[in-house]
């Protein structure tokens, strides 16, 4: 099972909890500003160096974290006031780790409820694709399609699929006294 | 037209052209949150470069990192560099890539698969 639609009350904090098992490289939860990025890029640089030995896997691990990062830069938009102690304007959540099974990148942002599903079945869509035809569509994305208002090129996900040849998980949670807001939790494994 | 230097930064790559003697040159990482804005002085470069007498020209890439918003912004150089070749000039584009790299190697591919101009995978041992 892949994506999960859930009804219960979302909570932030047992969201981090339960993304932050194994050894924990970076945790943050709020705003993704360009200074914060570029703040947080040499440790996880450091703790990749420590937890991961191989090169290219490492290599490729912080591609990734690099992707789903930017990808939070860009997409934020709102911070739904659930918790008091998260004050920024937009709030985004990552969670890097590492276990037996391998890294895994986590984030979690707010995004409409009107998204949902193009965002879902755009998700189910590359999860169906086998490699050749990923790497077809990543070519013909890079190629046809321009960058979008917010400056991102569209083909970070195809890239992660893609990199990684596993499928992305997610999952959208109900916001509480927000029926306009669902909170999309993403998870990509580097094995 | 004079040379640009570009510094290398913790999150954006060397960059040096050479107009009189035909040379580009980017190294390091790629990976700013704007590409657009970080590569259009090398693009409005390149359209004027494109404008000037017929010369050979020789790019050389290599890249240690690049997220996707720059892999398109490489992508529009590359495009500059085809209408150019298209036109008749000789263009040499040399793509590197560390040896047990092989998200880079399949970069490289993924451009020569886009592209008419030639491009060489260059393999770095170290």
């Amino acid at each position: 099972m892949v994506a999960t639609t859930t009804t219960s009350v979302f909570n932030l904090d047992a969201w981090m909890k339960q993304k932050a098992t194994g050894s924990v490289m970076i945790e943050h939860v709020g705003d993704f500003s360009s200074e914060y990025i570029d703040s947080v890029l040499p440790s996880v640089e450091q703790n990749l160096n420590t937890y991961i030995e191989q090169d290219n896997v490492r290599k490729r691990a912080f591609h990734i974290f690099i992707e789903c990062i930017q990808n939070l830069y860009h997409h934020i938009e709102s911070n739904p006031s659930l918790i008091d102690s998260y004050a920024d304007d937009k709030l985004g959540a990552i969670v890097m780790t590492k276990d037996e099974l391998g890294c895994r990148v986590s984030t979690g942002n707010f995004v409409s409820k009107a998204k949902m599903q193009s965002l879902g079945q755009r998700i189910d869509r590359l999860n169906a694709m086998d490699a050749d035809e990923i790497k077809q569509l990543y070519r013909d994305t890079i190629n046809n399609r321009d960058f979008s208002e917010k400056g991102g090129a569209g083909i970070g996900m195809i890239d992660m699929r893609r990199k990684t040849g596993n499928k992305l998980q997610y999952a959208f949670y109900e916001v509480k006294d927000n029926p306009e807001l669902m909170f999309f939790s993403f998870d990509v494994c580097i094995s | 037209m004079e040379a640009i230097t570009i510094e290398e930064s913790s999150k954006t790559p060397y960059i040096f052209m050479d107009p009189e003697k035909g040379v580009l040159e980017i190294k390091g990482r790629s990976i700013p949150e704007n590409s657009i804005e970080f590569y259009k002085p090398l693009t409005d470069m390149l359209s004027e470069y494109s404008e000037q007498e017929m010369r050979k020209t020789t790019v050389k890439i290599q890249l240690e990192y690049f997220n996707t918003s720059s892999s398109k912004c490489i992508l529009d150089i590359f495009k500059r560099l085809e209408v150019m070749y298209r036109k008749g000039w000789t263009i040499e584009i040399f793509w590197y890539y560390d040896e047990d790299d092989e998200d880079m190697y399949e970069s490289g591919e993924d451009y020569q698969s886009i592209l008419t101009c030639p491009i060489s995978l260059v393999e770095v041992k170290y």
